[in-house]
């Protein structure tokens, strides 16, 4: 089509990027009042001048319910408090994460960084460093043994840990507890969070497979103790 | 959709491109990027029907913004390419329609069409439109421009609502008929708008979409502009005016912004005041005072001035953004007009983002309305180039740096400076 053949060679000459790529419907994050968008915004107008107003701040999108309505759009009292609470939340100009990456949180339903921040930090630091001495880092050294020994890091959650280890050059000769009161997804995710996130030199290789809910479970009921998980640690640094 | 596209879509959407543009055009942030506010009139032109299937006989080479009533944009590629704007080119902004006329580039019909003259005026009268014709018949070069061409670029600091125009909801287009002051005159005995009479207030038969109520659209326009300029246009570049463009009569006031000149035109009242209705206010309205980027404005009458006489602008026709260009001695052609009524005295051109400006050369317009063309050349070493121009006129005014400064919540009458990114190897 010559219509297309033109498009292809402004947006090409424009921006480098595939024609195809523009050719989708817009589409409106999920939530509620949806509906009553969808409803009463494309009789006089396509959604794109919804999308494309993304960002606007509060009372414009206030003005412009008010001036829609003027303009004929017919809505009840409560349709037009749906549009607006829909249209700043999820349009507005601090709108929440994408959907996509909320889905993925649900379906996991377990954040590990919360699960770390809630009871690791307070020893380990929020970012993993550690404190030389007292409590090792998290960052990298996680990374470190979940490769040398994936299993290792579900025993020391599951039995804790007792006795002097060398981490960076550093001793330290402490306990670290058990916590086999958390549940075993929000292990598997504490791990993934600090074995993937906190990776910086790249030790885990790509196709390293994340730990598992299921992984956790077969790990309970081993009986181990936790001078019996120092036993167990690799040899890493 | 591309990751890539995602990626730069996101970024406008979160306005990190516009906050660095605010930064470069101070001069504080890093150099060329993606050039991406453009990037949103393409990305949302592709889910609408084609050009033609909304209005027959536009060329499917505009952006077709809305597919209802007819909002189609002109890509700065075609419209350069005229000095008069072809009607199959021609911009389209409709609130609603005129249905079967406006769906058409044909000719309308000026046969059984009437025209009311009403209103604070002696004798008032309804006009057969057909008799237009055989008044005497001005002509007019000028350019034609939506009140909210150019919105897009508010989102540099704020975004503003409505369609998200670049460049091109404007033309050059030649229109044609008798002055209003004519045809009020040639009725014995005259037509005579009484003293009270401070405004014309004109009415478009244009029809609501189905299911939707709503008020008809009209404007009001200080009667003085009116009766010395207005014409009731039958004609536009040599032929019967089109229903897509308001045939078969439509309100032209040259100087003045789209919107002002009502298509279809129905009925023409004189009023001592500006109409309330809401395509008066509070739409196509600025804040006579300028307020904060992001801060809401409840209009008045007088605190707000309606989207009347055009203000002063520029916009690059050559070399387009994001263009690759020869390091070198670099063209940069274009076009600059006002209200027509003063002068312009200088376009200039920067490529230190305002710090040095040269005077680029400039035509004549055809008349007083018509825009400029204009020229000048640069020298631009390897690397990447932000090119600016600005407009002067003969009454000092010029086109702001940061055009973000009147800044308004519908986003009307951009006239920040223009500029293009290019890339010179």
């Amino acid at each position: 089509m010559l219509r297309t053949a033109l498009r292809t060679a402004l947006v090409a000459i424009a921006f480098s990027l595939p024609v195809a790529a523009f050719a989708q419907e817009p589409a409106l994050p999920d939530g509620p009042g949806v509906d009553v968008v969808y409803a009463k915004c494309q009789q006089c107008h396509p959604l794109s001048y919804v999308t494309n107003s993304a960002g606007l701040p509060d009372f414009l999108w206030a003005d412009t319910i008010s001036l829609m309505v003027q303009l004929g759009m017919q809505v009840t009292e409560e349709e037009e408090e749906q549009l607006y609470d829909y249209l700043t939340t999820y349009l507005g100009t601090e709108p929440p994460p994408e959907p996509a990456a909320q889905a993925t949180e649900t379906a996991e339903a377990v954040d590990g960084a919360a699960v770390y921040a809630t009871n690791c930090s307070s020893c380990h630091g929020a970012d993993g460093a550690g404190i030389p001495g007292a409590f090792p880092p998290v960052s990298q050294h996680a990374a470190d043994l979940a490769y040398a020994d994936r299993s290792y890091l579900v025993d020391l959650m599951l039995y804790g840990v007792n006795g002097a280890i060398r981490v960076g050059g550093m001793t330290y000769n402490g306990v670290m507890p058990a916590w086999p009161q958390l549940s075993d997804a929000e292990i598997a995710e504490l791990l993934n969070f600090v074995t993937l996130e906190w990776d910086e030199a790249g030790t885990l290789p790509p196709n390293f497979d994340a730990y598992t809910a299921e992984e956790v479970a077969a790990a309970r009921g081993q009986g181990l103790t936790a001078a019996d998980v120092l036993e167990r640690r690799p040899d890493v640094r | 959709m591309s990751d890539a596209l995602r990626t730069a879509l996101d970024q406008v959407r979160t306005r990190e491109v516009e906050r660095r543009d605010v930064l470069r055009m101070l001069g504080l942030g890093a150099a060329a990027s993606a050039g991406l506010p453009t990037l949103t009139q393409y990305a949302y032109a592709q889910d609408t029907a084609p050009a033609s299937s909304v209005i027959a006989g536009k060329s499917d080479d505009l952006i077709v913004h809305n597919d209802r009533t007819g909002v189609l944009e002109t890509p700065l590629e075609m419209l350069r390419e005229h000095r008069i704007t072809p009607k199959d080119l021609l911009y389209i902004r409709n609130n609603q329609i005129r249905e079967p006329e406006g769906r058409s580039t044909d000719g309308a019909s000026l046969t059984g069409w009437t025209i009311e003259l009403m209103g604070s005026v002696a004798f008032p009268r309804i006009v057969d439109a057909a008799t237009l014709a055989d008044l005497p018949q001005e002509e007019v070069t000028m350019v034609l421009q939506c009140s909210g061409n150019g919105r897009s670029f508010f989102a540099r600091s704020v975004r503003t609502r409505g369609t998200q125009w670049a460049h091109g909801g404007m033309g050059q287009v030649t229109f044609r008929g008798p002055k209003l002051s004519a045809l009020l005159e040639s009725f014995d005995p005259p037509v005579a708008p009484r003293d009270v009479a401070n405004f014309v207030t004109a009415e478009g038969a244009d029809q609501p979409p189905e299911g939707a109520s709503r008020p008809d659209f009209e404007h009001s326009l200080p009667i003085g502009d009116v009766m010395d300029g207005a014409i009731l246009a039958i004609e536009m570049n040599g032929e019967p005016l089109s229903g897509a463009h308001g045939g078969p009569v439509r309100l032209v006031v040259p100087g003045y912004y789209g919107t002002m000149n009502v298509k279809w035109l129905s009925r023409l009242r004189f009023e001592a005041a500006e109409s309330n209705n809401v395509n008066q206010i509070p739409r196509y309205r600025i804040p006579n005072d300028p307020i904060e980027p992001g801060t809401p404005i409840d209009y008045t009458h007088e605190n707000s001035t309606p989207n009347w006489r055009q203000r002063i602008k520029s916009t690059i026709f050559s070399p387009l953004n994001e263009a690759a260009v020869s390091a070198g001695s670099v063209e940069v052609t274009g076009v600059a007009w006002n209200d027509g009524v003063a002068p312009l005295t200088s376009v200039q051109i920067s490529t230190d983002n305002g710090a040095t400006w040269h005077a680029a050369e400039f035509d004549a317009p055809t008349g007083a309305y018509g825009w400029h063309e204009f020229r000048a050349t640069v020298e631009l070493p390897a690397g990447e180039h932000r090119i600016w121009s600005r407009a002067i006129d003969a009454r000092g005014q010029a086109q702001p740096i940061d055009g973000s400064i009147l800044w308004n919540p519908s986003g009307y009458e951009w006239n920040g400076a223009d500029y293009v990114d290019v890339v010179a190897s």
